[in-house]
């Protein structure tokens, strides 16, 4: 009789899921609270209702989280505040 | 002293502009101008991490200054060239309404409305931290600041306060009315 060999080694695939970033907006002084609003609606694509919610969290708080997501996204991100002059950073999330 | 801004469709428009205006508006690209002023370079292109991620990530931030940094330095730079080379373009007239005086007009494309913001808050940004315009609550500071044992001169302080509020007129301006996004 012959015998078909089953294989016996299962494959474990693990699945690693990166912590997630956070894109802060931080509060200056100078920028006005219509760019803000401005520039986080182009980035983000955000309708302008939730774009002045954040505006006025960094206003009033000095700070707002934006978005959160993959690391390589949150560069991205980062780097378009940044070129549209707003004080941005990303951060690991806890 | 006035100053017109008017939006055409694929135009926008400054006109009525005095020598004063004219003169003050050509001083942004030295406002601007991060060349020795390491802090205004840190402010305008500061590093993307929060202190606590930035010790743990030494490569990646040496990466964003050589990579990213000198293409928003770019960008920043080329807004600001847009800015000046428009302002050569300007177009004399005389006004009949002010007595002949000689008064200039810009007709610029709605793209440029962008770079000019850019352009204008580059100038505002640096120029709030060079005459320490807020305290470290966004309050406004009338009273000139002291500098080691001098006071900052108050007069140079207060032209340079003309000019960040010139600059930050056209931008709300410009932000309501060129700007503009789709809803």
């Amino acid at each position: 009789m012959s015998s078909i060999a089953t294989p016996e080694q299962l494959t474990e695939i693990e699945f690693s899921l990166d912590q997630p970033w956070n894109v802060i907006i931080h509060n200056d002084p100078v920028n006005l609270m219509s760019y803000v609003t401005f520039v986080i609606r182009k980035v983000f694509g955000y309708d302008d209702k939730k774009a002045k919610v954040h505006m006025l969290q960094v206003h009033k708080q000095g700070r707002s989280l934006v978005w959160s997501g993959a690391r390589e996204r949150a560069e991205h991100y980062v780097r378009e505040l940044q070129a549209h002059q707003l004080l941005s950073t990303m951060e690991k999330a806890d | 002293m006035r100053l017109s801004l008017q939006k055409s469709s694929g135009t926008w428009s400054l006109s009525e502009i005095d020598e004063i205006h004219l003169e003050l508006l050509r001083q942004a690209g030295e406002d601007a101008s991060m060349t020795e002023f390491p802090r205004g370079r840190e402010r305008l292109l500061p590093p993307p991490l929060s202190a606590n991620d930035a010790a743990k990530e030494k490569e990646f931030l040496e990466d964003w200054k050589d990579y990213v940094a000198d293409e928003i330095e770019t960008q920043f730079t080329s807004d600001l060239a847009t800015l000046l080379a428009d302002i050569e373009d300007v177009e004399s007239y005389s006004a009949e309404e002010s007595g002949d005086e000689t008064l200039y007009q810009l007709t610029l494309p709605t793209e440029h409305g962008e770079r000019w913001f850019s352009a204008l808050n580059q100038a505002r940004i640096l120029l709030d931290m060079k005459y320490k315009f807020h305290d470290e609550n966004d309050e406004f500071i009338v009273e000139p600041p002291m500098e080691g044992n001098e006071e900052m001169d108050r007069e140079e302080r207060l032209v340079a306060y003309f000019r960040y509020d010139l600059f930050c007129n056209i931008q709300e301006w410009l932000v309501r009315n060129v700007m503009c996004l789709e809803d």
